[in-house]
Order: structure tokens, then sequence, then C-alpha cells
């Protein structure tokens, strides 16, 4: 948990240093931290051993849903 | 127009690492056991086609990138809509590439480090790669892809000495249902994944090349296949092979008297990287494009560090990931790598035929 | 300005670098070192009378074999034995692997296994279950040479203490490589069990040992199997039968009883076809098409060598060479009605619309179906030497 935390901090903190140095527009950050927030966010619920339903699951499931697969 | 430019020859190298893949461990259209290599055949004439389509479209819309043709043919909101589907399709890709590359590491080479780790480590080096820019990739794929089917090479011949020549006897056994389901599972991995080349087409410096190059590309991967699947049928038979979770890995453990199975790593570490590096770059050039930020290499980080979490998310273990890849893959991938880019080539020869010159900004 | 702050930033960048680079010299994740770890040299597995799993490993001892080999013939009790051998009971293979850590010290490190010797009584009870350990471990060397014990427990084999090696593993895997000059053991490596084990068309044949001594072995013979489990043996000679039909002779003395005495025939090349003849689609015969190609060896009686007799020689070869291969399929379908050959195989890739019935009773058919077996027997050199040793009285 405490390495997850770590290594997205290290991430971001590095990342960021480069956005504000060079004063990116919003958008960038926006977009930047929608990545890391899932990231982060799937990362801690699978560090903490509870796995999240994962995108591959939800297609099995939409793709039964439409009937293509049995 | 693109300013970074590759020459035909890298093209066509990066085509052929990135259909290698994960292809060189996997084994391709396997559930077809025996008759594997008709399926083969069949997949790889169609794969052939199906990329061939890539090709016209990209044509028809010269110096274009996926994006932009999706938003000019489809319209602004359907084009991004879909674009943004696209994105997903490609970074999903990219995590299903590493998350084969790790369970492979973790099975045979690593067995005590945790998955997280190698992918990690071959994601961070990878991104750095993609940041160098696409000119870089391909040198990158100059200098390493001839590898891939050297070492295929050395291994079939060095096995040669093994052997059951009739061992893919008899054809056609359990009629011709799982040949064709075979097949199809060959063209949409790893044909039709190919489709994240239209993000770098426009990078080609000839486009008359384009053509041949995409031709010959699909056509020696296609061989090669086919090579490593009687080496490896003439080698283990057809229970063994259906039976072992990394087939050429397997294979080139029977080797007499050395042990060159480093040499599969090296395999998965050049094609999957070149696959992964094309998948994040084509996800990153998209989705820099949609929004409109300059420069792509500001998002391959985040990008990067989703695709790592989403390896490890997707699956529990590696029979999921297998099952899910043989059963959901085809039909997930089916819209993505057939639908949309029929539809997209027919749009273009309708736009084609009205203006010629139809060109927007953008 | 810029310049200078660029170049301090490089700087850091690379100290930072070569930091990191020390990080890689320490290997892989689990990384051992060779002193940590105990070189598996040979294993045996055996099923004890509770039901359980014995395992048996023979390790080496890399700085007694140094030892032993330069110090050899100064006498000298002191010496350490270059192996040592330690057994283990489990519920499966991987936790006697496991179990053994609590009689040794260090990690087993499989990779370097070079035989497998399976005990009788697991035999009899089925391979199938341990094989799968095998196969699946991402250590095991396949082609590693599998034998069956007859008449010992597999501890007790690798427990020899030869003096034509310093460790035994490798004088038996030694014997075994012979076979392709002498032909009267099966070679099979863990690769060829794996093969063939969920097959029906070939059921399983291994290698057998035996001890014939205090500290001797034995290979010879071949152990059959049917479904996994064994069934019976067959002797040197069914075996070198075996192996003539299913072509994996290389080279073998045969003799052939001459007018005066006997013929030693040394078999220089040897090629065997197997088939199953279809008459109206149903299996009519096995056939065993065998052309082996010889020297005279040696002469032990008196006459002469001529061209007429050579014919008779080549002829007399021939019949003995069939004698063989008809003692083994006899055996194979009489006795154990277990397909070794792999006739089924055949049936399997040649006709397999029947093969999708006769499956589950191939044994059966196998065992009822006549032979056809022919061989076909050259004579090429006949040495240096025109006629016998002995003078005709």
């Amino acid at each position: 948990m405490a390495i997850v935390l770590a290594v997205f901090a290290v991430l971001i903190f590095y990342d960021l240093k480069e956005f504000i140095r060079k004063k990116e527009p919003a958008r960038v950050f926006v977009i930047y931290f929608l990545f890391m927030a899932a990231s982060l966010a799937v990362s801690l619920l699978l560090a903490a051993g509870r796995r999240p339903s994962s995108p591959a699951q939800w297609i099995e499931a939409l793709l039964k849903m439409i009937g293509v697969m049995q | 127009m693109e300013k970074e430019k590759i020459s035909g020859i890298q093209l066509f190298l990066l085509l052929l690492g990135f259909l290698f893949g994960s292809t060189v461990i996997l084994g391709p259209a396997m559930g077809a056991k025996n008759d594997a290599w008709l399926a083969i055949i069949l997949g790889g004439a169609t794969g052939v086609l199906l990329m061939q389509v890539y090709v016209a479209i990209s044509l028809l819309n010269p110096s274009k990138a996926l994006v932009d043709i999706l938003r000019e043919k489809m319209g602004k909101v359907a084009g991004n809509i879909i674009a943004i589907l696209y994105i997903w399709y490609f970074i999903h890709l990219a995590s299903l590439v590493l998350r084969d590359f790790g369970e492979f590491i973790c099975t045979v080479t690593f067995p005590e480090t945790p998955m997280v780790v190698v992918i990690a480590i071959f994601a961070f080096i990878l991104v750095y790669a993609v940041n160098s820019g696409i000119e870089v990739l391909g040198r990158l794929g100059e200098l390493l892809v001839p590898i891939i089917p050297l070492v295929t090479l050395i291994i079939s011949l060095s096995i040669i000495t093994v052997r059951d020549f009739t061992a893919f006897l008899p054809v056609l056994e359990n009629g011709m249902s799982p040949v064709l389901k075979a097949a199809f599972n060959f063209v949409t991995f790893p044909f039709g994944e190919t489709i994240a080349f239209l993000m770098l087409f426009p990078h080609l410096n000839k486009k008359d090349k384009l053509k041949n190059v995409v031709f010959l590309s699909a056509v020696t991967s296609t061989i090669v296949v086919i090579i490593v699947f009687f080496r490896d049928i003439i080698v283990l038979g057809s229970d063994l092979m259906s039976r072992s979770t990394f087939t050429p890995h397997l294979s080139s453990l029977l080797i007499p008297g050395l042990n060159i199975e480093p040499l599969i790593d090296i395999n998965l570490l050049i094609g999957g990287g070149i696959k992964i590096s094309v998948c994040i770059y084509a996800a990153a050039r998209a989705l820099s494009q949609i929004t409109g930020i300059d420069d792509y290499r500001k998002l391959t980080g985040a990008i990067a560090t989703f695709c790592v979490v989403l390896s490890i998310w997707g699956f529990g273990n590696v029979l999921e990931l297998f099952i899910w890849s043989e059963k959901v893959w085809p039909y997930y991938s089916f819209p993505f790598q057939i639908a949309i880019p029929l539809l997209l080539l027919l749009l273009s020869l309708i736009k084609k035929g009205k203006s010629p010159n139809a060109g927007t900004k953008k | 300005m810029m310049h200078r702050k660029g170049k301090k930033r490089t700087g850091i960048k690379l100290t930072a670098f070569l930091l990191v680079l020390p990080l890689l010299l320490t290997g892989c994740w689990n990384n051992r070192d060779l002193n940590e770890i105990n070189i598996v040299a040979g294993m045996g597995v055996e099923r004890t009378e509770g039901g359980k799993i014995l395992l048996t490993v023979q390790v080496v001892e890399p700085a007694a074999i140094q030892s032993t080999s330069s110090g050899k013939g100064k006498g000298g009790s002191s010496q350490p034995k270059p192996v040592f051998v330690e057994s283990c009971e489990g519920e499966t293979v991987f936790e006697a692997v496991r179990g053994m850590l609590s009689v040794i010290d260090k990690k087993l490190f499989l990779s370097t296994a070079q035989i497998l010797i399976i005990g009788e009584n697991l035999s009899r009870d089925g391979i199938g279950e341990i094989l799968d350990f095998f196969q699946r471990d991402h250590e095991i060397d396949y082609s590693m040479e599998v034998l069956v014990a007859n008449g010992a427990t597999p501890r007790e084999i690798l427990e020899v203490e030869t003096d034509m090696d310093a460790i035994p593993a490798v004088y038996i895997k030694g014997t075994v490589e012979n076979t392709i000059s002498r032909g009267t053991v099966k070679k099979t490596m863990l690769i060829d069990l794996i093969k063939d084990m969920g097959s029906r068309g070939r059921q399983l044949a291994i290698g057998q040992i035996s001890k014939t001594g205090e500290n001797e072995i034995r290979t010879e013979g071949t152990a059959v199997f049917k479904n996994g489990k064994l069934v019976g043996w067959l002797g040197p000679y069914e075996t070198r039968g075996y192996l003539f039909a299913t072509n994996k002779v290389k080279s073998a003395i045969v003799n052939v009883p001459a007018d005066k005495g006997k013929i030693a025939m040394e078999i220089m090349r040897s090629k065997g076809k197997i088939n199953v003849t279809f008459k109206n689609g149903k299996p009519a015969a096995l056939t065993v098409k065998v052309k082996v190609y010889a020297n005279v060896g040696g002469y032990e009686g008196r006459g002469k060598l001529d061209p007429d007799h050579l014919i008779k020689l080549e002829q007399s070869l021939a019949e003995e060479v069939k004698k063989e291969i008809l003692m083994a399929l006899e055996k194979s379908q009489k006795q154990y009605s277990s397909d070794i050959f792999g006739f089924g195989t055949n049936v399997h890739k040649y006709h397999p619309m029947y093969w999708k019935n006769a499956e589950k009773n191939w044994d059966v058919i196998f065992s009822m179906l006549p032979a056809d077996v022919r061989v076909d027997a050259r004579i090429m050199r006949t040495g240096i030497s025109k006629s016998p040793v002995k003078k005709d009285e």
C-alpha cells in the first residue's frame, strides 16, 4: 500500500514539475489527473486485496448481453 | 503534415515486430490443433486483405491519421466518440500484451519476481522509447526486429533432429468449424490489431511504398508463423502442443545439449516491446489530437501507468487471460478491427467520388 | 548561464544514473549463489506402503568431487563422499521436494537432475499424477532420462557407489546413452513420456534398471505400461525387437547361428517402419518392415565366408531379427495388450474416421490383429579376415 502511494507520488511529482515549468494549459492537467486518479484508485484497491470487476469482465458481460457470445 | 518520417524498411520491420508481438510466445490458432496450419493460411490470407483495407483508408486520406479521418468522415461528435473508443482499445491492447509478457516472464524466467515489477519496469523503458519519437522507434525496429526471424530459424534448425514429420496428420479430424474459428482468431490476433498503425502510416516518407510494405510484412509474418507451427508440432506432437501454455518456449527447451530458451524471452522483449510502444504511441497521439494538446509526450506517462494498472487489474490469473483472449477478444475486436474500418473505407470512397480535393483543416 | 545550468543538470542526471546501476548487479529477485543450493544429479520417486510419495534425491557435493578426482589412490577414509542421498515423504511430489528441506540444509536445484527413477510400486499404481509435476515445474530438464526400477527401490539404486564415475547418476545416464550402440534398453526422455502420456495410440514404454550387485546397476529391458500403469516387462532381446520395429536401433550385435558355431553380426544401420493395413475399412494386419545393414563382427565356429554363404547369412540374420520383433509383438499383444509400438497413432493419422470409434477399445483390437513382419538384411563388410581362426577338422 505504502509502496503504491510512494510510486505514484514520485511519478506525479516528476510529471507535475515539468507541466508547471512549461505552464501547460488546464486540459493537460485534467486529462493527466483523470488517468492517474483512475490508476491510483484501482491500484489501491488491488493492493488492499479487493479486485474490482475489471473492464475485461464488463466487455464480456456486454457481449453476452447483446447476444454475440453465449 | 507529420514532421517525423520513417522509411519503408523501418515501417516494414515495425509492422513485423508488431505482428510477431505476443504471437511468438503463444503460438496462434492453437484451437485448431493439428489443423492450425490450415487456419494460419486462411487467417493469414484474410489478414493480408484486411491490412490492405487499412492501407486503402490511409491512401484515400493522405497524411491524415486515424482520428482526423474519423472526425472528417463521421462528423465531429460521432468521430470524437469513436476516436475515444479507439483510444481505449489501444490502451487495452497494450495492457493485454503487457500482461502476456508479464505472465510469460513470471512463469518461465523469473517465477518469484512479482509480476507487477516485471511489467512496470518494462513499461518504464517503453515510455522512454515512445517519448523519443516515432523515428527512434523506427530505428529501434530496424535494429532489433530482424533478430526475431533469425532466432526462430536458429531454434527450428537446432531441433530438426527431433522429428515426426507426419505429426500434423490427420487433416480435418474435427471438421472445418474449429479451423474457421481459429482462422478468425488469427485474423483478430494479430492482423486486425495493426489498426493502430493508422496512426503511424502518415509518417511514411514515400506513400507509394505503403501498399507493398504492408503486404510484405503480413505475408512474411504468416510464413514465419507457419514455420513455427510445423516446428512445434513436429517436436511436440499435437497433444502436448495444445496442452502447453507457451508452446514455442517448450520446443526451445528440447534442443539437445544447450539451453537457448532465453532467446525466446528476447523475441518477446522485442516483439512485445514494439507492439506495446506502438499502442501507447497511437493512444497518446490520438488523445492529444482529440483534446488539442500540442505534444503527445505529455500524456504517455499517464497512459502507460494506466496500462500497467489495467494489465494487473484485468485478470486474476493466466488461465482467465487465455480464455478471455480466445473467447472474448475476437468478438470485442470485431467492430474496431473490421466493422469501423470497412465503414470508413466506404465513406472515404464515397466522399472521394464527390469531391476529390475535399480537405479540412486539422 | 543557461549553458552552465544545463551542464550541471546533466551532471546530476549522470550521477543519479550511475547510482542506480549497482541495483542491477544484485541480479534476479530470487538470486541464489552456487554455494547456497544443492545440485541434484538424480531423483527417484516411489510409493510407500502408506500410499504416500517417497522422493529420493542424489545431491552432488562439488567440493568433494574436486578432492576425489585429485586425491584418488591415496586412500584416506576422511574423504568426503562426492554425493549424498536423502529421501522424504509427502502426499505429492512437490510437497516431498519442499519437505526435503527439513532434512537437508539448502534448497534443491532440480534443473541439473539427469535421471529420474520411478519405483515399481508407483508404476503399478500409475505414473500420470507424478508426471504432471515434472511437466509443470519450470526447473525440470525435459531431456532427463526416465527409468523404472525393477527389483530394487529407487533409493537403493541411487545409493550405488561406483568406481567408474564420482556421480552415480552420471554413470547411470551413461549406460543408458549406450543404448544407441546395443539396443537392449529403451532410452526414454521425460519429454517422450509427457508427449505420449495422454495418447491412446501409443502406450508408454520406459527403460528398465535393476541392481545386479552391491555397487552395480544394470540398465536393460523395458517396462511396459498400459494407460499409465505398469503391466510388465520386456527382456533385453524383446526390447531390441521392439526397438528394431520402432526404428530406434542405431547399432547392435545380433548372434546368428551358423552351421558350426555362431556368427556375431554388427548392425550398422537399421530402418524400421510400422503400419496398419486396412481392408474394407477395417484394420487387417499390423505390418512391420525393417531393413538392417550389418557387418560380420566375429565368426565363432568353423567354415568359410563365400558369396553363397553370405546370402544364407543374410537370410538367417533377417530371421533372427524377425524372431526378436515377433517376440516383442507377441508379448505386447497377447500378454499385456498394450500398444507400445504406436500402431494406434498410425491409425489415427491415416484413418481418422475409423479411429474415432475404435479409440476406446484399441487395446482389444490391437491384441487381436495378426502381425506381418518383414525383415530385409544386408551384409556390407566381412571385416579383415576371410575365414575364422579355427580350421576345419
